[in-house]
């Protein structure tokens, strides 16, 4: 096997002819062939599709036109994205036997991009219910230590990403599903801004809060993998239609004089975090002073408040989008998914209005609160991952979520590596920015991942 | 603080919903209903009229 790479690494050693796409392809499948009987990352494993996608690669590369630096890349796709002629289930018996004939716009985005499609990727079920043990496929397990939770949605791409199976992949995130994952499994995730990637072609879930974006073993690499999804989609309703930036082109300046702003309030008093969580955010906080950033809280409405629009509109949204088959097929679903979506049929239309019409309210607050500042910093997970036995069922409505505020308000959003907590999983701070603005939150990630260590560890069992 | 709903009006709310649901999993979502009513609760607070949501109907021309 080769070592362990980075997109941005290995994309260097494809272009100088140093590393073969399909040798490093190979080596990626020997890893998942080694460690994802433990895992649980992938639903399906493309292995003809994946060999024959990085031998074309490695013949553009040897003619001398590779298409870029996501050419010859191992990614997967979680599977609520379309593949053409390829299994999409949402991890759910509703599908099990779901062949689309269209990819994904995202998917045929990156493919253009000449990454290898190595397969498709464990979810919570349609993104919402899990960790679920009553599916047609196990739920994946943390790399970090798999009795522990990935958290979710984009579980696989966690799992996968994180142990190495992967350079990058998939994601979707309409309530944090993109920067759980990333948290728990100690890895990179951004939510972009609504409406820079493309949804066509991805099972929906809450319309007005879904959002698909990449996920990498480092801010750099997600930087490389948007480059290649964001950019308007006229299929797409709420696509965006403006010029899509260089993603990579500020990675190399510093972070001095950048403004950032602490939600201190969320992670402080609305949904308390471990210590650990706490400190490896404060430590970042003082890497940024360092660096040169400015530094100062900014409070805005309780955390509470954001949360329940959200999880309202979620709920009802997913509700209405899944209604038909509610009444239909109730038990097919998992127990997870089932019961907490089944709450939508209990949601008043007033309840829905209300949500929306506060979502703006909250919307023009952040707005005028990011006035001051560059990013916004504030913890993505309480705290490190749980045991994947012990999640509890309500937990996505007991209390306010983390990520939930930037899903409601369509804020780009990142989790980013913080170190490691007392029990020796990775914790994670999130980074904010305004929409549109995914530029600096790459320049303020790559440079606190530039300064600390963390990218350097992988999980133990990774490396075995 | 919302009062409490009663098993009785809970079981009007799920027959309206449609979904067939067994004893069991009405008193689950019976269980979890007081969150789902506090959530409504602090959406439902007071809004200045011209509070609009965001979301504006715009005709497609092809």
């Amino acid at each position: 096997m080769t070592e362990f790479l980075t997109i941005a690494a290995a994309a260097k050693l494809i272009a100088s002819k140093e590393l073969s796409p399909v040798e490093l392809t190979q080596s990626c499948l020997d890893r998942v062939k080694k460690l994802d009987g433990t895992l649980n990352a992938f639903l399906m494993l493309t292995e003809e599709r994946a060999l024959a996608d990085a031998r074309a690669a490695e013949a553009r590369v040897m003619a001398g036109v590779p298409l870029g630096p996501l050419d010859g890349i191992p990614i997967g796709h979680k599977d609520i994205y379309n593949t053409a002629g390829i299994r999409t289930t949402g991890h759910s018996k509703l599908l099990e036997t779901n062949v689309p004939d269209k990819d994904a716009v995202t998917v045929t985005k990156l493919a253009a991009a000449g990454t290898v499609m190595m397969g498709k990727l464990a979810t919570h079920e349609f993104a919402m219910g899990g960790p679920s043990f009553d599916l047609p496929w196990p739920p994946a397990r943390n790399p970090w230590n798999p009795e522990h939770f990935t958290a979710g949605s984009s579980s696989g791409t966690g799992a996968a990403v994180a142990a190495g199976l992967v350079l990058g992949g998939t994601g979707s995130d309409t309530g944090g599903s993109i920067r759980g994952p990333a948290a728990l499994c100690g890895i990179a995730g951004i939510k972009p801004t609504y409406g820079l990637c493309s949804r066509t072609g991805v099972l929906p879930l809450s319309f007005t809060m879904d959002h698909t974006g990449p996920m990498a073993w480092t801010v750099e690499d997600c930087a490389l993998l948007l480059q290649a999804m964001a950019g308007h989609d006229p299929s797409d309703p709420a696509s965006a239609n403006r010029p899509v930036p260089d993603f990579t082109a500020g990675l190399s300046k510093d972070v001095k004089g950048l403004r950032i702003g602490v939600v201190r309030h969320f992670f402080e008093s609305d949904h308390p975090v471990s210590p650990s969580t706490q400190a490896g955010i404060e430590h970042a906080l003082d890497v940024f002073e360092h660096l040169g950033a400015e530094v100062s809280d900014v409070t805005l409405s309780p955390m509470a408040d954001y949360h329940a629009a959200g999880s309202i509109i979620l709920t009802a949204e997913a509700y209405a989008v899944h209604e038909p088959w509610l009444k239909e097929r109730f038990n097919d679903y998992g127990e997870l998914f089932r019961d907490r979506i089944a709450l939508g049929g209990f949601i008043p239309a007033s309840a829905y209005v209300q949500a929306i019409r506060r979502r703006r309210l909250l919307c023009l607050e952040l707005t005028a609160a990011m006035a001051d500042f560059d990013i916004l910093v504030s913890a993505s997970q309480t705290g490190e991952a749980p045991k994947i036995t012990e999640v509890p069922k309500w937990g996505n409505l007991e209390k306010p979520s983390l990520t939930m505020p930037f899903n409601l308000t369509g804020f780009p959003a990142m989790s980013v590596c913080t170190g490691f907590g007392a029990g020796g999983l990775p914790i994670c701070m999130q980074l904010i920015a305004k929409p549109f603005a995914e530029p600096v939150l790459f320049r303020a990630g790559h440079a606190y991942e530039m300064a600390m260590g963390w990218r350097e560890k992988r999980p133990a069992l990774a490396g075995e | 603080m919302t009062p409490p709903i009663s098993v009785e009006a809970f079981d009007t709310l799920s027959a309206q919903t449609g979904l067939p649901l067994s004893d069991a999993q009405k008193a689950t979502l019976l269980a979890v209903y007081p969150t789902l009513q506090a959530m409504i609760a602090r959406v439902s607070a007071p809004l200045p009229r011209e509070a609009e949501p965001g979301l504006i109907f715009v005709p497609e021309v092809r």
